[in-house]
């Protein structure tokens, strides 16, 4: 009997090597072009033939712009291509999961730790451009007192430290806890006779339904938290 | 009789992983909190329903998120060591 941890092994489909480095396409890698391509395409015809291609992107642009708008309170139109496409990377990458026999990229913790450290160094970057040397305000809030200072500024780096790994870890384990959950209900419903394994089945369908809301709860929650590290790394909060 | 030490180790896998579901009750309470405070604010003021609907959509995502460390805490008890 197979484990419900079978459906998440990592194999190679085409094995490449460079210069003793191991670039082989995986079928996780297979998926992330997959959804590129997706997209890309997507874009390409809805931009060339105005047709409800277009309408869709306009959407989904939009909705990145409120969370833009909202979160960066000005100059947030320079963001707006890094959050659009972040956003609908792993927005597909979860969705993807749910057609039977694909492969979530996004339950790799490799993947999402990467995602979360990228975007953690961005807010970085951005902020010490800013703010220069003073960026390291953002440890100790303007107006406490000084005696404070030797409780609140490891306090405050510990938080720091761990936005990125809770924002990676986040995405992670949402999308695993679904898909495990759903082999679990399967293996439950193939022990039974059909008549009584029919109920598992509408659990496991009601099961889909959530885990694809929680896929886009996910991919927003992770655009709008990045925004937010932007914003707090900006204006030193 | 003896027990082996195998089975010994399993055992406390299994007790410790048990004890470590006790960690659900702080997220049930939160997350409870959370959508009373949407639902009376929604109730005092229906025009800014939009908004609060967001920043609760947010606040359980982030409580939410707690409880599933929880379960990958558990995860990592019983299967890897």
């Amino acid at each position: 009997m197979k484990s419900p941890m079978d459906q998440f092994s990592v194999y190679n489909i085409l094995e490449l090597k460079v210069f003793g480095l191991d670039i082989s396409i995986t079928n996780s890698a297979v998926y992330m072009l997959i959804v590129s391509f997706l997209f890309i395409s997507f874009g390409l015809v809805g931009v060339l033939k105005k047709n409800t291609a277009y309408y869709i992107l306009k959407k989904t642009f939009d909705f990145v712009e409120n969370i833009a708008a909202n979160n960066l309170k000005k100059d947030y139109k320079q963001y707006l291509p890094f959050l659009t496409s972040l956003f609908v990377f792993v927005l597909l990458g979860n969705i993807i999961g749910i057609i039977p026999y694909s492969f979530t990229f996004t339950s790799q913790i490799v993947i999402t730790l990467s995602l979360a450290i990228i975007c953690f160094l961005i807010s970085v970057v951005i902020g010490l451009k800013k703010n220069g040397i003073g960026f390291f305000r953002i440890f100790f809030p303007a107006g406490t007192p000084l005696y404070l200072a030797p409780i609140m500024i490891p306090v405050e780096v510990i938080s720091f430290v761990s936005k990125p790994i809770s924002l990676g870890l986040r995405l992670f384990v949402n999308m695993i806890a679904g898909h495990i959950m759903i082999k679990v209900f399967a293996m439950l419903s193939l022990k039974f006779s059909p008549a009584v394994g029919i109920i598992p089945f509408i659990l496991i369908i009601c099961l889909i339904i959530f885990e694809s809301l929680v896929a886009f709860l996910q991919a927003y929650i992770f655009v709008v938290l990045t925004a937010m590290y932007i914003e707090s790394s900006r204006n030193l909060h | 009789m003896s027990i082996s030490p195998e089975v010994l180790i399993k055992m406390a896998k299994l007790i410790g992983a048990g004890i470590g579901c006790i960690g659900f009750v702080g997220v049930g309470i939160g997350l409870g909190n959370i959508f009373k405070a949407m639902v009376s604010g929604i109730a005092q003021n229906p025009s800014e329903k939009d908004n609060i609907q967001t920043a609760a959509m947010i606040g359980f995502a982030l409580t939410e998120s707690v409880a599933l460390f929880t379960l990958l805490v558990i995860m990592l008890i019983i299967f890897v060591v």
